[in-house]
């Protein structure tokens, strides 16, 4: 009867494990060569090269990152599943509420890459200007 | 009792023995790619094999990263997304009354010493693949390509260079892995002809082109 008591508790423990152990939010690091280009996360300016970022977990975040001289870099950085989800395994019934807190809080995802290191493309040079007009 | 908990250490074996499988995405076949059918007469241009600047292989996870089947399996996409975007590329242009010659790497020394190609060249340059779903089953899988178009006048010299993206979302089904590393790809060369479809409405990359 204990040991059944401990196994509840224990498996009531584990709800939204997910969440409590990841949290919302995971950290990025986003780096480049050259450093010193700009990051742009969804359109928003987020620092220079290397940096780390702040990401919510249940959304697709583009990334941008520019630099004078360099070609545009383009990324995705995108949820994949945590394995903490299946800390509500153990209720199966009850679980779903922590496997629904879990998705609906971010908590329940990684993203994937946790790093982002391009090398930056060199662009062309610009066109010397064309002769005056006579 | 005793048989449960054998049947669940063996399963648990297994699982950590098999490892983490890997999909590597395999994308259309240059067969299913239609043939370029480049325009006589058109303005003449070199497509090059693209070049990848990832570096890795790695485009993501179906399921949990790197944990074993059946959690999740990790997601590779090689060196046929260049091959695909190649041919992409070599496809539109023609479509765009281009007469499309496929050409060695404008920027590799010929063995003559006289330029390989005499027009314009282009050379995609793959910068990012990606393919991932939190579950291959009830979610979709979200997937991304970008790559840098470059454009190489006959001397060498890139004359414009421009970078395109394209996006797709969509189940990849349920299938075995073999069956997911078709599927991936063909999810995969949606978002890759998106990217190529945003090249070729780009005006001053056509223009750099003619």
């Amino acid at each position: 009867m204990l040991a059944a008591r401990t196994a509840l508790c224990f498996a009531f423990t584990l709800m939204s494990c997910a969440t409590v152990i990841n949290g919302r939010t995971q950290n990025v690091s986003v780096s480049s060569t050259p450093p010193g280009a700009s990051v742009f996360i969804d359109g928003a300016a987020s620092g220079l090269t290397p940096t780390v970022v702040e990401l919510t977990r249940n959304d697709t975040h583009t990334v941008r990152i520019e630099k004078a001289g360099y070609l545009l870099y383009l990324g995705t950085i995108t949820p994949t599943a945590s394995g903490w989800m299946f800390g509500n395994a153990p209720l199966p019934v009850v679980g779903l509420v922590g496997i629904f807190y879990d998705l609906h809080s971010g908590g329940a995802y990684n993203l994937t890459p946790d790093q982002l290191s391009p090398t930056l493309l060199a662009a062309p040079a610009p066109a010397p200007p064309a002769p005056a007009a006579k | 009792m005793k048989t449960n908990h054998a049947a669940l250490i063996a399963f648990v074996s297994t699982a950590l023995l098999a490892g983490c499988a890997t999909v590597h995405v395999q994308m259309p076949a240059p067969a299913q790619i239609a043939a370029p059918s480049g325009a006589p007469g058109g303005p003449q241009v070199g497509v090059a094999p693209a070049r990848d600047s990832r570096s890795s292989n790695d485009a993501g996870a179906l399921g949990i990263k790197g944990a074993p089947l059946p959690l999740g399996t990790d997601v590779e996409v090689g060196s046929d997304l260049g091959a695909y975007v190649t041919g992409a590329l070599a496809q539109g242009l023609a479509a765009q009354k281009f007469a499309v010659v496929t050409v060695s790497d404008p920027t590799q020394p010929h063995p003559s010493g006289q330029p390989a190609f005499g027009g314009k060249t282009v050379v995609a340059t793959i910068q990012s693949a990606s393919l991932n779903t939190a579950d291959a089953i009830m979610f979709a899988a979200d997937c991304a390509v970008s790559f840098a178009a470059q454009v190489y006048d006959p001397s060498g010299t890139v004359v414009y260079a421009q970078t395109y993206s394209g996006q797709n979302s969509e189940h990849l089904g349920a299938h075995g892995v073999g069956g997911y590393e078709v599927s991936a790809g063909q999810v995969l060369a949606k978002a890759a002809d998106r990217a190529v479809a945003s090249a070729l409405e780009d005006p001053k990359f056509i223009q750099a082109l003619r």
